[in-house]
């Protein structure tokens, strides 16, 4: 559908392409507590492209409930889109042999939002970034632990915290292990899903100063999700907003910021509280609340939040369309 | 109305003052040892004026929120000091049933998570009008009546259908907005909002804060606001106090905190949060923990991370001085 944005540059310069990606899930209601019957899908993604080139971060904003995570989710393989096409490295991931996949997965990493259940509270930390490199690679035991320690030193940790246990570390630095792990095979893309959502203030600047060191460092491409504009605004290179399941703008970070289009994207940028006591908000940019992702409103997905809505939103989806250079926009203002 | 002059101590007139919180200490006994949650605080609370309590969690500043209408539970104590309301009255001295009558009808608190403060079975109309027959002698159709009220102040769309309706029925935002409405129906002096909006989306959170801001204009009430998110409190407060490791190292107007914070930490605090409205390259970062409170640095207890310690630090703990009109915790600053 989007052809004219994807077919731009080379495939080989995009290091993970996604087109026309589609996931619902099925919402079942029964009959008698014991029939299932299907009462419709919800629609976490719908037809959502864009693309990540290499060495860049690549930002996925928008509020719960947009499909930000299982966009995520479906990257990692973790769901099983429902129709569309993955590509790594101009390879589509979705019809590879189970061989050939584990040379991507060996690629592409994930941290979690939640580093209290992300790490396996009975091993060693040690023991579990070492086991990608257990499953991936032949090193042998005393290579891996080696390379444990440097990669421990790398995000700020000690050797000596090796046979700890996750229960003896705070959040921060529990964190600071999921990146470890993630990155202990030297992976070209990380997709982390609200990496610092749940971390405190000065925690949360220096795990975002350390994730941005390192995708210098090893030249990382990321997919950062985030429902924070200012955590996306602080990481990302390119940002794609995301609202019910639909990609409705995607922009360099500069361009998205100061000349923010879609009306959505304006919303969510003057949502956010500024610290500053001087730029108070006077009105609230968006009214209402998202409606439910099973019965999407017809058309332009964003029409009952929107004041410029006209006739033509009702009927027809926007596509997402390029206005300026970089600057890709899913809505009838700009058609 | 909001901002109070409180340049002279002497000069604060004692009806203005709301809550005056003199050398407050709440610890919490546990296993590990005694944990001094808030460990000799001092603040006043005007009225009409939106306060906030700011710092990264475990520095006290929800103990101390509590403590406000004696909601601290076991192993937390209080240990000393003295909580006076309206000047007068010492609210640790009230019996029982003296502390159920003040709170709710003279202080109310919004939670951080409404999901799991308001009770699932019953209609959110009932919950309003059980406080409302609780603390303002009104029965059955007048407090029905009260409650559409309270709904309708937080702009709830048709209150009186949705008062017959269950919690799981409202959306994140609106079961914000019934707690708010909960926490006005019996028109107290001071609500307490415990991170109001970090649940919430930013959209929502947009809408929610210029409820408060408006709830605020039109009723005068007090609110003392805690989160550590510092673009709310830029957003909503008069006053910021600011809170590390059980103490209160700063308290300044809002305007003159943003624009010259003069503490260390709380530089820091502003330095590390990624700004939304410009680019920058690295976010300053703050050296170290967040200490233990069992067994807290001796002295400052910022020193260990602070970048101007100097000898003192280490060894006296600085009081909390004036400083024009704000007053800071600090050996950088005499008194003056």
């Amino acid at each position: 559908m989007l052809v004219s944005y994807l077919k731009k540059g080379d495939s080989m310069s995009y290091l993970l392409q996604v087109k026309d990606l589609k996931k619902y899930f099925p919402v079942k209601k029964y009959f008698l507590g014991l029939i299932p019957r299907k009462r419709g899908d919800i629609k976490a993604v719908d037809e959502v492209s864009f693309e990540i080139r290499r060495s860049e971060c690549f930002g996925l904003v928008g509020e719960t409930g947009s499909g930000k995570t299982t966009t995520a989710r479906c990257i990692v393989l973790l769901e099983k889109p429902d129709s569309g096409e993955i590509k790594f490295e101009g390879k589509n991931i979705l019809n590879m042999s189970r061989k050939e996949l584990k040379g991507v997965k060996k690629n592409v990493q994930m941290i979690f939002q939640d580093p209290y259940t992300s790490l396996n509270p009975r091993i060693p930390i040690g023991k579990s970034i070492g086991e990608p490199l257990e499953l991936h690679t032949d090193l042998s035991s005393r290579e891996i632990r080696e390379e444990v320690i440097k990669m421990l030193k790398e995000v700020g940790l000690s050797p000596v915290h090796y046979y700890r246990y996750p229960a003896e570390f705070s959040g921060g630095q529990r964190q600071r292990i999921s990146i470890a792990r993630a990155l202990i095979l030297k992976p070209k893309l990380i997709v982390a899903d609200e990496p610092v959502s749940s971390l405190d203030v000065s925690i949360k600047a220096k795990i975002l100063n350390l994730m941005k060191s390192l995708q210098m460092k090893y030249d990382l491409s990321y997919l950062i999700i985030s429902h924070e504009m200012s955590v996306i605004r602080f990481i990302s290179h390119k940002i794609g907003v995301m609202y019910l399941g639909k990609l409705v703008e995607i922009a360099d970070k500069r361009s998205l910021f100061e000349n923010p289009m879609h009306p959505y994207t304006k919303g969510l940028i003057s949502s956010i509280p500024l610290p500053d006591p001087e730029k108070k908000m006077e009105t609230a940019p968006l009214k209402g609340t998202l409606p439910s992702p099973i019965n999407p409103p017809s058309g332009c997905r964003f029409r009952t939040r929107c004041e410029q809505v006209m006739g033509i939103c009702k009927k027809e989806v926007p596509l997402l369309r390029k206005v300026e250079k970089d600057h890709f926009v899913a809505c009838h203002l700009f058609s | 109305m909001a901002k109070v002059d409180y340049k002279e101590e002497e000069a604060d007139n004692a009806e203005e003052v709301l809550f005056d919180v003199r050398n407050l200490k709440v610890y919490y006994y546990t296993l590990d040892g005694v944990v001094k949650a808030v460990d000799d605080v001092s603040l006043k609370i005007y009225r009409g004026e939106t306060l906030s309590l700011v710092g990264e969690s475990g520095c006290g500043k929800s103990t101390l929120s509590l403590a406000l209408c004696r909601l601290v539970q076991r192993p937390g104590k209080i240990v000393g000091g003295q909580i006076l309301y309206k000047g007068r009255e010492d609210i640790l001295k009230y019996d029982e049933k003296q502390i159920q009558r003040f709170r709710g009808s003279k202080v109310a608190i919004v939670f951080q998570d409404p999901t799991s403060s308001l009770n699932p079975v019953f209609r959110i109309g009932d919950q309003i009008v059980e406080a409302i027959t609780l603390h303002q002698m009104l029965k059955g159709k007048e407090a029905w009546e009260r409650s559409f009220e309270a709904l309708s102040l937080v702009k709830i769309p048709s209150p009186e259908d949705m008062a017959h309706s269950y919690p799981h029925q409202y959306s994140a935002g609106m079961r914000q907005r019934a707690m708010i409405a909960l926490a006005l129906s019996c028109n107290p002096d001071l609500i307490i909002a415990d991170e109001p909006t970090s649940n919430l989306d930013v959209t929502i959170q947009a809408q929610i804060l210029l409820l408060l801001k408006e709830l605020k204009e039109k009723l005068g009430t007090s609110i003392l606001l805690v989160t550590h998110d510092l673009g709310v409190t830029a957003q909503l407060a008069d006053r910021v106090a600011v809170m590390y490791a059980g103490k209160i190292v700063e308290i300044a107007l809002v305007e003159e905190f943003y624009r010259n914070p003069l503490h260390p930490y709380s530089k820091a605090l502003l330095g590390a949060i990624p700004p939304p409205h410009f680019d920058v390259d690295r976010l300053q970062e703050i050296k170290g923990d967040v200490p233990s409170l069992v067994d807290p640095p001796e002295g400052c207890r910022f020193h260990p991370r602070c970048e101007f310690a100097m000898e003192i630090c280490s060894k006296k703990d600085p009081k909390l001085v004036k400083k024009g009109n704000r007053e800071v915790a600090c050996f950088l600053f005499k008194k003056g």
